[in-house]
């Protein structure tokens, strides 16, 4: 059964690039949205085996919209990695305070996208390799 | 009572009659023997009071003395000896008593009484007369038991009366009794006693005439008492009786007598009768003698009838010799009468005599006894003798006379006179005439002759009262004369007269004797004073008469080296006068001689007996010396003065040697503490410039300069620490620094201090480790930034803080680390994609021919171009906001800006099938051309993303509005669409970075989310404003402000200048400025030259070509022209030429601007021309430098006729010769002065064009210095260029003014942008001249 990610991400080239880069990579089933609202409903509606979440989005920002999911019995349980330029040492303490315990830093390296976040979720990855 | 002190020694007498006056008594005081017993021979006494050590008679002597002249006055001795026997010689001599000194008063006084009792009448010490009594021993008087209140003089008055109140007392003798002989006064004075004691005897209750008087003699006490009074009545009675019986008596006894007297008148009478002429001479001389001695006697028997008859007879008898037979005949019936009469007189008194009354005759009296008992034996009676042959003369004289108290002594026999006269020592004598063996004239005579008898009053008594009687009376030296028969009263008041006469006599005598005395005395006393003084007087005083000296005294023995007075006397003065002054000495005594002035003092050189010379001071008068003129003269040895004289001159002058050395030593001294003292101005004046310095520096910081204490007390407190903290350094200075720190700092604060106090860094920077806060004032914290130094100053040490406060820099740093995050973000935003995409498509997972990689490509295309974009506008808006992007604003004109921009949208707008629409709103027509002054570029920019943003949010087909609206000095762009719209909350927030409405919106990747704070920071910083209206749903629209250019706000911008400058400058394009003609036919680099030119201040008028150039500059006659020399038509040499042509415009300086460079062109252009001479005054290359051009048309336009003089006002050495060599290249005369005075003093002086002010300077600083100014009629107006190291304030600059004015701050311009504002305005000046 395929892998469901959901990508969620205010900047529309981003979310395409991951999306590319995972199904490619991953053969995993992407999902997208734009905003932390969005994204809740995606999750909520889709259930998704793990969620990419951006942090920096206007309206909620993706540590908000962590909280929603967390507090939503629904996609509590779905493992949320975040996908952000904040990944400084200051940041990071606030993510695991929140909870989230992994984050991605952007740029991303779209090969290495898919093993990143199969390692956090402890997914086994059959990936295409690179020829 | 009269006492009499006879004592030598003056204290004891003095104290003695003090005593004695106290107990009213009167007091003489004699000093020695002889003038005792002169008083006691003058002056009745009523106790003496006798020392016995006198000098002249001893008052052992003086007492026998006195009781052998039979006085029996008391005599009190009293003296120092205290022995038995001294007391017994005393008491021998006759004292009656003795008394030891020292004697107490009381002792003294009361045995003075006991005596005066004892020679009293009365044994009882207390007197009385009936109802009066008197104690002496109280001194008091009492009437009935009323105690009277008497003066001194009353009461010893009436004690005098008591007693001796038998006594009647005369004036005088109350006078001699009461008062001591110097101060005896008048008879009235005894008269108002008497008046005074009688008022106060009336008033006790006492009959008026208790003390009687009885007149023609004197006063005495009345018997008052009744039983008295009837006593003394009857005593009266029987007195005046008994004097009666008397008389009787010495008539029965002498009858016999009488009638032989009478039976030999009428015998004689009838021998005159019967003989006619041959009378019997001697019974007429017996008869004569007999009437003679009836006619004095008869009287006092009281027949003065018969005694006038006797009288008559006895002159008839008298004068019987003489007379004519007929006469004889005549008066003889008469004489017969006469004796007749007498006859009958005496008959009936006999038998009167012999009548009823026998009572009378049995009374038997001896002549001499003293029948009146009560008749007290006064002491010193006054003794009269009597002389006269008739017994019944001196038995009634006796009889009658001495009630009166006087003594009668009688003598029958003229020839004892003598003896008599020895014996008795009369006060007086009374003479009858008629005598057998001697007339009383004649004894009267030989009385006359004695020595003792010539002062003795003599009285004569007689018959005889005829002229020539009385006459020879009176020549023989008698005193009075009285008749029979005696009349008592009369013959005893001329008795008590002429004793009284004789007692005053003897008064004025004794006082002229005394006088005589005291002048003798005085004389002697002088003399001796004289010989006294002289004798010790310590100067020399020599007595010269007729050139010998007859007196010297000790001193000018001594003087004159002699051993005794007597080597010198007789010797001759000039003697001893030194040779040198004896003519002058010569001189002076002979002009004493003649003038008898003074010898005025001179000094002279005496010569002493053994040679030795002697300076002497002397002085003369002249004086009669022992009768003869000679000349007294005082000499004062002055060798010793002389001696010191020389030597205090010589001092005087070793002393005058001594001062001028210390002066020139003090004057040197004085010259070095004077630099010493300049020295120490002078450090004082660099301490405080540089004081002033540190203060300057410390107020300019804008950091707090803080200092404490050891004890972190604040000592220093600068500006910049009064405004990061909010208070002034009054309210802070001595609190502890904790008060700047937050609470919960404080011990840690402390703490640290001290840590750092102990420690050896000198420096350290504070909250190294962690951040460091402020508590303000008003409570509020900040972040600070601070360090602290420390100094140690020995026992002390003083630390400095410098904190900043830096929320600014935080908040600047948090903006930043905001902004670095966001951007960091929006950076890797597309970097994620980019990689991400070529990423996949490198890894050759993806073909690049395939969907996905097409897709992919795009991608990172897309974003790469983002990012280009979004670095870009990063950039771009922090250069804006940062002011690093100058905005290079010129002159333009809107219109045009529009146009570009709407020709960069179009494209844009084309795509998206939006149309852009231009319209302005003042007029329905196109807009119309608005100048501006901004950065066209900058403009064109915002208009873009306006255009941008309108077109991206549009919906294709509809139109996006742009309208200009002019407003007063604005113009208003809108920029309007109709797309979606902005909610209302973010109206504000979208003109802030990266905020996008929606981001998730695809349309707004291409933005970065910078357009609109771009476009707000442009326009802000063209000074206008940005906003936007927006409804959701119908489109917004964005609205932005500029200010228009007037010719006012062109003038008031120039290039160079940053808005932190200010300034005022006078219209600059008002007729006085130089107009510059423009000559080019390109029309930019006309606009370009104008604007270049405006700003420099110039009027400018611009033509396209060289005719034009010509014809303006003939009419206009601007000052300079630019000309450009590649030009259509005539080109620039030949419309120089033609300039330099005509008359007009030869002179004018032209500046060539073209594109060749000069050099080239002037090789050229004088071979291309006519030899013309085509000065040009300078050639700018184009395109023209601003600079380049201000200068040269500056050096062009004027030609200074001369130099221009700027006053550098500037205390920093370095500053003020950096300045004048700036401007010293400029060919401008510099002046520096280092003082506000030095400044007003220069500028006095050099009158300059112009002010460079520093404001801190010494003595009298900028503003001080302008104030000055400002007074001045020339200076007041004089530009000025304040160069100061601190921004100014309005008010500050205000009173900065005086002519145009210009501010610079230190730091905030530099060197070469001053340099070259100073210029432009000395420019300016120049071309207004």
């Amino acid at each position: 059964m395929k892998r469901r990610i959901l990508v969620v991400d205010n900047e529309q080239y981003i979310q395409e690039v991951a999306k590319i880069c995972l199904e490619t990579v991953a053969g995993w089933e992407v999902l997208t949205a734009s905003s932390g609202k969005e994204g809740i409903l995606q999750a909520e509606n889709h259930q998704p085996d793990a969620i990419l979440l951006d942090v920096m989005m206007p309206d909620m920002d993706g540590l908000s919209a962590f909280e929603k999911l967390q507090a939503n019995p629904a996609t509590q349980t779905i493992p949320v990695i975040l996908l952000t330029a904040k990944i400084q040492v200051a940041d990071r303490r606030r993510y695991s305070q929140l909870g989230i315990k992994s984050a991605i830093a952007k740029p991303f390296n779209p090969l290495e996208l898919a093993h990143q976040v199969a390692a956090e979720l402890n997914w086994n990855l059959e990936c295409n390799k690179t020829k | 009572m009269k006492i009499l002190v006879v004592e030598d020694d003056a204290l004891i007498a003095y104290t003695l009659t003090n005593f004695l006056t106290d107990q009213n008594y009167a007091v003489e005081v004699a000093n020695d023997g002889k003038t005792a017993w002169d008083l006691v021979e003058t002056y009745e006494y009523d106790l003496i009071l006798l020392d016995i050590v006198l000098p002249k008679l001893d008052g052992i002597s003086l007492c026998k003395k006195i009781r052998s002249s039979g006085r029996r006055v008391p005599i009190l001795l009293l003296t120092g000896r205290d022995s038995s026997h001294d007391k017994a010689i005393g008491l021998d001599a006759g004292a009656d008593d003795y008394v030891v000194k020292p004697c107490d008063e009381e002792e003294l006084v009361a045995r003075v009484r006991a005596l005066l009792r004892r020679g009293g009448v009365n044994s009882q010490p207390i007197l009385e007369w009936g109802s009066l009594r008197l104690d002496p021993s109280s001194c008091e008087v009492t009437y009935q038991q009323d105690q009277l209140s008497l003066t001194p003089k009353e009461y010893a008055l009436l004690e005098l009366l008591m007693r001796n109140n038998r006594r009647v007392f005369s004036c005088g003798m109350i006078l001699d009794h009461l008062w001591s002989y110097e101060d005896t006064p008048g008879e009235d004075a005894v008269r108002t006693h008497i008046k005074g004691l009688r008022m106060k005897l009336k008033a006790a209750g006492a009959l008026h005439d208790l003390v009687e008087t009885v007149y023609g003699i004197g006063y005495r006490l009345k018997l008052q008492e009744n039983d008295h009074n009837d006593n003394h009545e009857l005593n009266h009675k029987s007195k005046n009786e008994r004097t009666i019986g008397k008389l009787e008596e010495i008539w029965q006894r002498f009858i016999g007598r009488i009638e032989e007297q009478i039976s030999v008148i009428e015998e004689a009478g009838q021998n005159i009768a019967h003989t006619q002429g041959n009378f019997n001479s001697e019974l007429l001389l017996q008869a004569t003698r007999e009437a003679h001695t009836l006619a004095g006697s008869l009287g006092t028997f009281g027949l003065p009838y018969a005694s006038e008859l006797a009288k008559k007879i006895e002159n008839f008898f008298q004068t019987f010799a003489n007379l004519t037979a007929a006469e004889m005949i005549n008066l003889q019936p008469k004489l017969q009468t006469w004796v007749k009469s007498l006859r009958q007189e005496i008959n009936r008194k006999n038998q009167q005599i012999n009548g009823p009354d026998n009572s009378q005759k049995e009374l038997t009296l001896s002549p001499r006894e003293n029948i009146d008992n009560e008749i007290a034996p006064t002491v010193n009676k006054t003794k009269i003798l009597v002389v006269d042959d008739d017994l019944k003369t001196l038995e009634l004289l006796q009889v009658l006379l001495t009630p009166w108290g006087l003594e009668i002594i009688t003598l029958n026999h003229p020839e004892q006179f003598w003896n008599t006269w020895e014996k008795i020592q009369p006060d007086m004598l009374i003479l009858d005439i008629e005598m057998p063996s001697m007339s009383g004239i004649e004894l009267c005579k030989m009385i006359r002759s004695h020595d003792q008898g010539r002062e003795v009053p003599i009285l004569f008594l007689t018959v005889h009262s005829n002229v020539e009687i009385v006459n020879q009376v009176f020549s023989v030296g008698a005193d009075d004369f009285v008749s029979k028969p005696i009349i008592i009263s009369e013959l005893v008041n001329r008795i008590l007269n002429r004793l009284e006469r004789v007692r005053l006599v003897k008064i004025m005598e004794r006082n002229r004797y005394a006088k005589t005395n005291q002048i003798n005395e005085n004389n002697k006393f002088i003399v001796e004073s004289y010989h006294n003084l002289v004798e010790v007087y310590p100067e020399a005083i020599l007595i010269v008469s007729q050139d010998d000296l007859v007196f010297v005294n000790s001193a000018a023995v001594r003087l004159l080296g002699v051993n005794s007075a007597g080597e010198l006397l007789g010797r001759k003065f000039i003697e001893f006068v030194h040779p040198q002054h004896r003519e002058e000495i010569q001189e002076n005594l002979k002009s004493l001689q003649t003038n008898q002035r003074l010898i005025p003092l001179q000094e002279v050189k005496f010569l002493q007996a053994g040679g030795g010379i002697i300076y002497v001071e002397t002085v003369g008068a002249f004086l009669t010396y022992q009768n003869q003129p000679a000349a007294q003269i005082v000499a004062r040895d002055i060798t010793r003065r002389k001696q010191t004289e020389l030597a205090l001159h010589k001092t005087k002058n070793e002393l005058e040697l001594r001062v001028n050395q210390r002066t020139v030593e003090l004057i040197n001294v004085n010259h070095q503490l004077q630099s010493q003292l300049d020295e120490q101005k002078r450090t004082q004046d660099a301490l405080r410039i540089s004081e002033n310095r540190f203060e300057a520096i410390l107020s300019i910081a804008d950091d707090a300069i803080i200092s404490i204490d050891n004890s972190q007390q604040i000592t220093l407190f600068n500006q910049g620490a009064e405004k990061i903290f909010g208070y002034t350094a009054e309210e802070v200075l001595g609190k502890k620094l904790d008060l700047l720190l937050p609470t919960r700092f404080a011990q840690e604060h402390r703490n640290h201090v001290a840590t750092f106090g102990k420690s050896s860094a000198h420096a350290r920077r504070m909250g190294e480790r962690q951040e460091i806060f402020g508590c303000r004032k008003d409570g509020s914290e900040f972040p600070a930034e601070a360090s602290i130094s420390k100094l140690d100053l020995g026992r002390e040490s003083v630390y400095t803080v410098i904190l900043r406060d830096i929320t600014e820099r935080k908040q600047v740093e948090k903006m930043k680390d905001e902004f670095v995050s966001v951007v960091s973000h929006e950076l890797r935003t597309p970097l994620t994609s980019i990689h991400g995409s070529l990423g996949m498509l490198t890894s050759g997972l993806l073909s690049t021919t395939s969907e996905q990689g097409k897709r992919l490509l795009q991608i990172a295309t897309d974003s790469t171009e983002r990012l280009v974009r979004l670095i870009n506008d990063i950039l771009d808006i922090e250069r804006i906001e940062s002011g690093k992007v100058k905005m290079e604003r010129e002159n333009c004109d809107l219109r045009d800006l529009i146009n570009s921009a709407i020709n960069i949208m179009q494209t844009l707008a084309d795509k998206a099938g939006v149309s852009l629409s231009i319209h302005n709103s003042n007029s329905s027509s196109n807009i119309s051309s608005i100048q501006l002054w901004a950065d066209p570029d900058r403009i064109i920019q915002t208009l873009t993303n306006l255009f941008s943003n309108a077109i991206k949010f549009s919906e294709p087909g509809s139109t996006v509005y742009l309208m200009t609206e002019l407003q007063k000095d604005q113009v208003l762009v809108t920029v309007q669409d109709t797309g979606r719209g902005i909610p209302e909350d973010k109206l504000e927030s979208i003109f802030e970075r990266f905020q996008q409405v929606d981001s998730s919106d695809s349309r707004n990747h291409d933005g970065t989310g910078l357009g609109l704070a771009i476009c707000k920071s442009i326009v802000q910083q063209h000074g206008g404003k940005i906003w936007v209206k927006s409804v959701l749903g119908e489109g917004s629209s964005f609205y932005f402000t500029l200010p228009i250019l007037t010719v006012y706000d062109r003038a008031n911008l120039q290039g160079l200048v940053t808005d932190q400058l200010d300034y005022e400058t006078s219209l600059i394009t008002d007729a006085n400025s130089p107009l510059v003609l423009v000559c080019d036919d390109d029309a930019i680099t006309r606009q370009e030259l104008e604007n270049l030119l405006l700003q420099g201040g110039y009027r400018v008028l611009t033509v396209a070509s060289g005719d034009q150039a010509i014809a303006q500059a003939v009419i206009q006659h601007p000052d300079v022209i630019l000309l450009d020399l590649v030009m259509p038509g005539i080109n620039g040499w030949e419309t120089m030429a033609g300039l330099k042509k005509c008359s007009d415009t030869k002179d004018i300086p032209i500046v060539i601007c073209s594109v060749y460079k000069s050099s080239q062109n002037n090789l050229n252009c004088q071979e291309d021309t006519n030899a013309e001479s085509v000065k040009f005054a300078d050639w700018l290359s184009k395109p023209v430098e601003e600079t380049d051009l201000l200068n040269s048309l500056r050096k062009v336009v004027s030609e200074p006729s001369r130099k221009l003089k700027i006053l550098i006002i500037e205390d920093d050495h370095d500053l003020a010769d950096l300045l004048a060599t700036l401007f010293g290249r400029h060919d401008i005369e510099t002046f520096i002065a280092k003082t506000g005075r030095e400044a007003i003093h220069l500028s006095q002086k050099v009158n300059p064009d112009l002010l460079i002010l520093d404001l801190i300077l010494p003595e009298a600083d900028g503003f001080t210095v302008v104030d000055w100014l400002k007074q001045h009629d020339q200076l007041f107006s004089v530009p000025v260029v304040v160069y100061s190291a601190k921004d100014l304030d309005d008010s500050e600059r205000h009173r900065l003014k005086l002519g145009h004015t210009e501010f610079f701050t230190k730091g905030r311009v530099t060197t070469q942008e001053f340099e070259q504002r100073v210029m432009d305005l000395l420019q300016r000046i120049t071309t207004k001249q």
